[in-house]
């Protein structure tokens, strides 16, 4: 933006000159210190950036051209309007004042030189307000690139830092559940398989003085093998919680918990094999219906909300409707970029419907 | 290669999203139809395939250019059969079909005899020195798809081809579509008659609040919902039915008596009408009527918006 | 190529339309017709005036008066005497006599009706013209009585006024006056139809075919905007020489810059037409609109009727219609040779028709298809 102001002064100062040259002015000398003065004051003006000082100098440059303009050559004044311009603009937002201010005293100059005067004035006024306008933009431009340079390098931080956080937990994880197992397996199957073993090796000791004691024993390493087997189909069903039941379960927790906090009524039903649906779609799934209840439960006024969730053949359907006024468009809240967003990451679609009442549905592939 | 290509298309009217981040592909030779209810983003998108209207975001490529940057290649490959009637009512249909065929470079002989070809393939060579305010909605409509094809379009869009007319003229715009495949046209159908996709289209997306819900054959699209159907077939009396039998029958997934009918569930992927059907004859079991309950186009829409085609 | 055939369709469905055709051609020769023979009367310099009936007393015994009296009886003027029960100036003060003349021997008196200023005036003027005379006669009585006959040997003189215009220059007849100002009214009205060139499409949804075709958005306004050019300027060529040739107008004899004058006013009316059509919002304001503006222009144009010499305000408004500018140019083309006059109707016509055209390609290039 400075260069641009500085480029239009440029271009006045050589104006005058060429003015003055073909004009064969005595006093030459004048000019030139005029000149030179003027110069010198417009190129301290940019060097500091207190704002108090700038404007004194900006007086001072006006100062100068209306000297300049009664004692050294009229033409001088086509230099105020350009600095009255920029003085005001830092006083005022108001772009007529911009306009109106270097205008006034073509009232007070020589007549032959008001319209060349009027020019400048205008232009001077345009030049001032389309570069701050423009570099205005630019900056705020710059600010925004600026602040989603570090936003993205923030989020790939953060993507890193998770990417480690899963590896670290699912270290973990298997790390617990080696434990776990090996616990159990102590614990438990240990116990049963050394005992049957201490039965056996008696029985053996047995089998040919006491033939029905060892028959016996041999039967109790018979139970105890039964159990132990039963103990490990235990363990392993103990490792693999039925995700039907937690998914689904959590679901009618959640509307539950709705319908005693909450005056609104919602109702859950539920059809088709809920076996398939992974945990993952799962978690899709809650969210997505939690995001849903709480729209309805801020927007809709509705008195009840239905929530249905079906699996189809190659696709699980949830759809939340309540039975509120609707809206005529939608307007895509965070809420429901957000569904969206988590939905796609499984391939699925969110569709948002306010015909009658308003409903979210969520489709998700199931994968073949 | 694929005839049209659109990659995360967008199109806002103010506040409101007409098309939502919508990609889809065709490829040549295919009837492809989009499927959807009124105001579902059908005819924004094909406005926007058609260089009608200007997208807020996406691309779309015809034939594998740019629409955008190409757009007088786009143009001279698209015919755009509008959902409105557009045509001159004063002029007659041979001076409309000549007048946009000419917008599209064809001039002298050459211009004539496409015209000619044009007003023949929709069966209005009779009437081509008549002007269309003698003529039916059927006729004006086929008139109208005269007026998008003369320039020998590679791919062409059709909006609502058939709305509000008899049955006749709209058999006849079917037939004429698939002819016009036939020709080695690329179509894209929109309607919200389900029947109607159902019958001609090789491909269908079905479009909702400006997204693509579901694409595929119209076979993928049901089997979306469900690999079987339903037969019921009434019987005079079930005691001869051995349903154990019938059970066998390949395909054949449940079997069940109600009253007097025997409803039977199984594999749209298998055809064992015949098979189930033969059954009952050897048994000599009388068949009073049958019902198969298959599921369609618009119980998949149903199923998957929760709404009807034709709900408003 | 395309900017011909859009413009060349444009001509052919213009010349098609049974109710343009009558519009531009049928409804102006007729309205011509109608106007320049029912009001034929107001450009005649002619005025007929009704008989006039004067009560006289004459107390002199001189048979001067009779003399006047029997000659102004062969003009349409009855001199009755006055009774002695009737008051001859009560009976002009209630108009039934248009004036009263009392002769005494101190002079002549009359009393007129100012109501009937007319018959009063021409009553005037023949007494005072009498009275010189007579006073001229009496004078040469006086001074050498046997000259008298000399005198007056110009033969007893019947025309006591005789009027002689003072504005010679060739004037135009009702029927030319009203082939100028309707042929420039109905070029005005060309507006209407170019005001659907675009909103028309829209409307028959053709629009949406133009845009999906490889024609240019440009291609397609600059093809409509030609053809409704030359489909109007067509119409006046057909009404003007159809003025000449049947109802003998006069045209002048610079044909040439007549035409060149009315074809600024029809591009003026084609880009008024197209320009309203787009600052309209509905499909159905631009008509009314231009209906509105083309009448006032009409009627302050002086389309229907002669505005002679306006002033005031009433000026202010007759120069805002462009009819004014075009009709007065027309006529001193016309009239007085004066082919400058052409310079300030083509500038205003030509301005109007940029800008309104300006408005209409800033907004085509805005909006989403046509």
């Amino acid at each position: 933006m400075e260069f641009w102001i500085i480029f239009t002064k440029l271009t006045l100062i050589l104006y005058i000159a060429f003015q003055s040259v073909q004009a064969h002015i005595s006093h030459i000398s004048w000019i030139v210190l005029t000149i030179l003065l003027y110069f010198c004051v417009n190129i301290t003006v940019y060097l500091f950036k207190n704002s108090i000082i700038k404007q004194l100098l900006l007086i001072l440059s006006m100062g100068l051209s209306i000297w300049a303009y009664f004692v050294v050559n009229p033409v001088f004044s086509l230099l105020f309007p350009l600095s009255m311009v920029e003085l005001a603009a830092g006083l005022t937002e108001k772009k007529w004042v911009l306009l109106i201010l270097p205008l006034v005293p073509i009232l007070y100059i020589d007549e032959m030189l008001r319209p060349l005067y009027g020019l400048v004035a205008i232009l001077s006024f345009m030049i001032f307000t389309f570069t701050s306008t423009y570099s205005r933009i630019c900056l705020k431009n710059e600010a925004s690139l600026d602040a989603m340079r570090k936003k993205l390098q923030k989020v790939t931080k953060d993507l890193n830092e998770n990417t480690e956080y899963i590896r670290q937990s699912e270290y973990t994880f298997k790390l617990e559940e080696r434990n776990r197992i090996s616990q159990e397996i102590h614990d438990k199957i240990g116990h049963s398989m050394t005992g049957a073993l201490f039965q056996m090796e008696a029985a053996k000791r047995l089998m040919e003085t006491n033939q029905p004691k060892a028959t016996e024993l041999l039967q109790n390493a018979i139970h105890i093998s039964k159990d132990g087997i039963e103990n490990i189909r235990m363990t392993l069903k103990n490792m693999k919680p039925p995700t039907e039941q937690v998914g689904i379960h959590r679901l009618k927790l959640l509307v539950e918990n709705f319908n005693t906090k909450q005056s609104i009524k919602t109702l859950l039903t539920h059809e088709g094999n809920l076996d398939i649906i992974t945990s993952i779609q799962w978690k899709i799934i809650h969210e997505n219906v939690m995001e849903a209840l709480t729209n309805a439960m801020k927007y809709s006024h509705a008195s009840q909300v239905s929530i249905d969730l079906k699996v189809l053949n190659k696709i699980i359907r949830i759809e939340v409707r309540d039975n509120g006024a609707g809206t005529d468009t939608i307007k895509k809240g965070l809420g429901i970029i957000g569904m969206e967003e988590r939905t796609a990451a499984l391939n699925g679609k969110i569709i948002v419907d306010s015909s009658h009442g308003f409903s979210v549905t969520t489709l998700l592939p199931i994968p073949s | 290669m694929n005839v049209l290509e659109i990659k995360n298309l967008t199109k806002k009217f103010g506040d409101f999203i007409a098309v939502d981040n919508m990609s889809l592909t065709v490829a040549e030779g295919e009837i492809f139809g989009f499927l959807g209810a009124n105001g579902a983003g059908k005819s924004t998108t094909i406005n926007m395939i058609a260089g009608l209207l200007r997208s807020n975001d996406g691309t779309i490529s015809i034939l594998g250019k740019n629409n955008a940057k190409q757009s007088r290649f786009a143009k001279m490959n698209i015919g755009m059969v509008p959902q409105d009637i557009a045509i001159y009512e004063d002029m007659t249909a041979y001076e409309n079909v000549k007048f946009f065929a000419g917008l599209y470079g064809l001039r002298g002989a050459e211009l004539n005899e496409r015209v000619v070809e044009a007003l023949e393939f929709v069966g209005l060579q009779d009437k081509h020195k008549s002007y269309p305010k003698s003529f039916s909605g059927g006729m004006k409509r086929r008139l109208n798809i005269a007026c998008a094809i003369a320039h020998r379009p590679k791919l062409i869009i059709m909006d609502e081809p058939t709305v509000g007319i008899d049955p006749q003229s709209r058999n006849y715009i079917l037939t004429s579509v698939r002819k016009l495949n036939e020709m080695g046209c690329t179509i894209i159908y929109t309607s919200h008659y389900m029947e109607e996709v159902e019958e001609i289209c090789s491909k269908i997306a079905i479009i909702d609040h400006g997204k693509i819900i579901a694409e595929g054959t119209k076979e993928q699209l049901k089997s979306i919902i469900t690999n079987t159907k339903d037969v019921w077939i009434e019987v005079k009396t079930t005691e001869k039915v051995n349903l154990a039998a019938i059970q066998d029958i390949n395909g054949v997934e449940a079997v069940s008596v109600d009253e007097n009918f025997i409803k039977i569930n199984s594999d749209t992927g298998v055809n064992n009408l015949n098979k189930i059907l033969e059954h009952f004859m050897n048994s000599h079991i009388e068949i009073r009527s049958l019902q198969e309950k298959a599921p369609n186009l618009e119980t998949v829409f149903l199923t998957l918006t929760g709404r009807n085609l034709r709900d408003q | 190529m395309n900017i011909i055939n859009m413009a060349w369709k444009g001509i052919k469905t213009d010349f098609r339309d049974i109710r343009t055709l009558f519009f531009m051609l049928a409804f102006p020769i007729i309205l011509m017709l109608v106007l320049g023979t029912a009001l034929s009367n107001a450009f005649t310099t002619t005025l007929p005036i009704d008989d006039i009936d004067v009560l006289y007393k004459d107390t002199t015994d001189g048979a001067a008066l009779q003399q006047f009296i029997q000659q102004a009886d062969q003009s349409g003027i009855e001199f009755k005497k006055v009774t002695i029960h009737t008051d001859g100036k009560k009976e002009v003060k209630q108009g039934k006599y248009t004036g009263y003349v009392e002769v005494t021997e101190e002079g002549v008196e009359l009393y007129v009706n100012s109501g009937d200023s007319i018959g009063g005036n021409i009553l005037q003027g023949m007494l005072s013209s009498y009275v010189d005379k007579y006073n001229i006669s009496s004078e040469i009585m006086k001074v050498a009585p046997d000259k008298l006959e000399q005198a007056f040997s110009g033969g007893k003189q019947t025309n006591f006024i005789k009027e002689t215009s003072v504005n010679p220059t060739k004037q135009p007849g009702s029927m030319d006056y009203y082939a100028i100002v309707i042929t420039s009214m109905i070029v005005l009205y060309g507006a209407m139809s170019s005001s659907s060139l675009i909103v028309g499409e829209r409307v028959r949804k053709t629009a949406d075919r133009l845009i999906a075709s490889p024609v240019r958005k440009s291609e397609i306004f600059i093809g409509k905007v030609l053809g409704s050019l030359v489909s109007n300027s067509l119409c006046v060529l057909l009404v003007v020489l159809f003025s000449k040739l049947f109802f003998k107008a006069n045209w002048g004899d610079h044909m040439g810059l007549v035409f060149l004058v009315l074809l600024a006013e029809v591009i003026f009316a084609v880009s008024l037409g197209i320009g309203v059509s787009f600052l309209a919002k509905t499909s159905a304001a631009p008509k009314v609109i231009i209906m509105l503006f083309v009448q006032l222009s009409s009627f302050f144009g002086g389309a229907y009727f002669k505005l002679e010499n306006p002033e005031g305000i009433f000026k202010f408004i007759t120069d805002l219609s462009p009819l004014t500018w075009i009709n007065s140019a027309l006529t001193k083309i016309i009239y007085a040779n004066d082919f400058s006059a052409a310079i300030p109707a083509l500038t205003i016509n030509l301005v109007g028709a940029i800008l309104f055209l300006l408005i209409s390609i800033v907004s085509l290039q805005r909006r989403e298809g046509l």
